[in-house]
């Protein structure tokens, strides 16, 4: 099965750590800008080897015209992972004072650096950015590496839960004024709970973060509603998302779960790259012939090492087999495009062509 | 074989790109362990049953639960990390029970930037030294050994700075000296694996990251390069190999009795080719990991399942 991606302007790329997200975002950005559309692809974290040879932009935030050959070219933007907090800050503050109270304040300098989804809401913005503008056609998006695939879609909302601060509004419910009334509506619990953080961390953590989200509370809803439309985006039908994974059974999981939460969010799946996949050559020798020839010429030992490591792949195409089907078995109606296994990483174009050529067969992109 | 002083302490935090093979890396570690100290546990941290489903085992939620491999395993969670922290320091059994299911625990693990790392680092710490200082008094017995199968090297340096950071944040009592505790143990005692595979991109970021444990203070005390292919071709028949035609390829299994199609030499031949071509690449990359740290190799392991038995293997490569 090859992926299909008619309809689709978007196209986002995810899948757990480490199974070749950014190679097949590369190979199906090329493919797309051969087939005659105006693509731009953003890229997180590319190999060196393969950024160099490509051209693909030296420093994060940068962006730059990539030739794919025959006179054809495709943009790429290296998404800026190291960026911090502050520039949402920057973006949403509305007033400098604001800005420079929250960028001060000592509770936001000590979480802004590790403030979990940070990355992955960057992408978001960016894509919001590249899907609203019309100088694409189509805009294929890498996913930052995370523990699991699934929090770059939850990175929205974790982050404006936080930033809603409803858990510490809750907390700090007594300390912030609100008088007998506001404690009677205070619910046992967030009493008790203000007490534990009081007595465990001190009034002076309770101070800034009180002040902190009093700063906040004015940019909050611009930020929400940012988010939502990011969201919504990605319900959209222009939006199309492929799942990669490794021929390994975490990874499938992974990406089991991940087909589950785009089947119930309503999101559109188009399909699941299984990469690196390993066939064995259909060629297998009784091991006393194997014996004989490694016995023999050195041409005959490099035969019968040819044929002893037929015998090696077939094993590790069985472990593959044995750890796609229960992802195949699950979702008999998910297509599966298999990218077999190259002899060396993916550095150059020819290689993104090679692997373009096996998700999309010959035809290239419909 | 990994350096036998890696052994002596007694948490060993193992992390590395994702999809290298960091569990089995970690569970090969215990095992080797296990062989001669008593008491060894193996803790996935924020996973989803990687450990378990590498050893074919139930899934141990929070529990210490033994296994037939000789250690234990456990699943760290942060908020249930919490939970135990303050029944156990304040004495909160009521209430952490009802925090337990409370909302308001899931937004804090959630919410708060850095404190799912900060409970989970306290349950290493609570897991080592604080049972060793307080002996079994609470039923709760010290690890000799404690390997955690850590987060990927992206968010390595976040669990173990985020007890520094919030020693900032919380400035006074008892959680503040624990703090301090949690920071040392991490800081001076753990010692932190960095798993890697003979590619471009492991190796990159298993390098970036061994700088980064440097500049910190915490030196990576081992690099295991896990996955290293055998040459395709024992060492005399490699020239031979390459000049081998498909012609001749099939000329020769021909001669052996061999029933051939032409198809499938062909692509034989291309597999052992691209296999030697992917090995000679491969010791260019481990050769470059020696930056990072000690360098340990564990073989790829062609077998057509991956259990238990493999990670017995791979244990007596670490430790024979």
């Amino acid at each position: 099965m090859t992926l299909g991606l008619e309809r689709r302007r978007i196209v986002v790329v995810c899948g757990s750590g480490g199974v070749g997200k950014t190679t097949v975002a590369a190979a199906v950005a090329v493919a797309l800008a051969r087939s005659g559309r105006r693509t731009i692809v953003m890229a997180v974290d590319p190999a060196k080897r393969l950024a160099t040879s490509l051209g693909l932009p030296g420093t994060p935030g940068e962006r730059s015209t990539v030739d794919i050959g025959d006179g054809a070219t495709m943009e790429a933007l290296l998404l800026d992972t190291k960026r911090t907090f502050d520039e949402l800050v920057e973006r949403h503050a509305g007033s400098p004072q604001r800005r420079d109270r929250i960028l001060s304040n000592r509770f936001y300098q000590r979480i802004a650096s590790t403030l979990s989804g940070t990355y992955e809401y960057m992408a978001m913005e960016r894509l919001y950015e590249l899907a609203t503008s019309e100088d694409w056609d189509a805009v294929v998006i890498d996913t930052p590496p995370t523990r699991s695939a699934l929090s770059f879609l939850d990175a929205p909302k974790r982050l404006t839960d936080f930033l809603g601060g409803k858990m510490f509004r809750w907390l700090l419910w007594p300390t912030r004024g609100a008088g007998r009334a506001g404690m009677r509506g205070a619910s046992l619990g967030a009493r008790a709970m203000s007490a534990t953080v009081g007595r465990i961390a001190g009034a002076e953590l309770l101070a800034d973060t009180a002040e902190f989200l009093a700063a906040f509370e004015g940019m909050y809803d611009g930020f929400k509603e940012r988010a939502a439309r990011v969201y919504a985006l990605l319900s959209e039908e222009q939006t199309g998302f492929v799942v990669v994974t490794a021929p390994e059974r975490g990874s499938l999981d992974e990406a089991g779960h991940f087909v589950g939460r785009l089947t119930s969010s309503d999101m559109y799946l188009s399909g699941v790259v299984v990469n690196r996949w390993v066939e064995a050559p259909a060629l297998a020798a009784p091991p006393e012939v194997v014996e004989r020839l490694g016995a023999g010429s050195a041409q005959e030992r490099a035969a019968a090492a040819c044929l002893e490591l037929g015998v090696q792949l077939r094993a590790i195409e069985a472990r593959g087999r044995a750890a796609v089907k229960p992802f195949a078995n699950a979702y008999p109606e998910i297509p599966l495009t298999y990218v077999p296994e190259l002899p060396l990483d993916v550095h150059d174009r020819a290689g993104l062509d090679l692997v373009a050529g096996h998700l999309f067969g010959e035809t290239g992109p419909r | 074989m990994v350096g036998p002083d890696l052994f002596s302490r007694p948490l060993l935090i193992v992390s590395g790109k994702g999809g290298v093979g960091k569990t089995t890396v970690a569970a090969a570690l215990a095992r080797a362990a296990s062989r001669n100290r008593r008491r060894v546990l193996l803790a996935e941290v924020e996973g989803r049953g990687a450990i378990s489903r590498l050893l074919n085992l139930s899934p141990p939620g929070f529990e210490e639960r033994p296994t037939p491999m000789g250690f234990s395993i456990t699943e760290i969670a942060p908020r249930e990390a919490l939970v135990e922290y303050l029944w156990m320091f304040f004495g909160m059994r009521a209430l952490s029970r009802t925090l337990a299911r409370a909302r308001v625990v899931e937004m804090a693990t959630d919410g708060i930037p850095g404190f799912r790392d900060l409970m989970t680092a306290g349950k290493l710490y609570e897991l080592t030294e604080w049972r060793r200082r307080s002996g079994t008094a609470r039923g709760r017995r010290p690890y000799d050994l404690v390997v955690v199968d850590a987060p990927p090297t992206g968010q390595l340096l976040p669990l173990l700075r985020a007890p520094s950071a919030f020693l900032d944040i919380i400035r006074m009592g008892r959680p503040h000296r624990q703090l301090e505790s949690i920071d040392r143990l991490l800081r001076r005692v753990a010692g932190v694996v960095l798993v890697a595979v003979p590619e471009e991109m492991s190796v990159a970021e298993t390098l970036e990251a061994a700088e980064a444990l440097r500049d910190e203070g915490m030196p990576c005390r081992a690099v295991i390069v896990n996955r290293v292919p055998p040459p395709a071709f024992p060492w005399g028949s490699r020239t031979a190999a390459r000049r081998l035609q498909p012609a001749d390829l099939a000329a020769i299994l021909a001669d052996a009795g061999l029933d051939v199609e032409e198809d499938a030499v062909a692509s034989l031949g291309r597999a052992a080719l691209g296999q030697e071509e992917r090995v000679r690449a491969q010791r260019g990359f481990v050769s470059a990991l020696s930056g990072a740290g000690p360098v340990s190799e564990l073989p790829f392991l062609f077998t057509s399942s991956f259990g238990r038995a493999e990670v017995e293997a791979l244990s007596r490569e670490l430790m024979p």
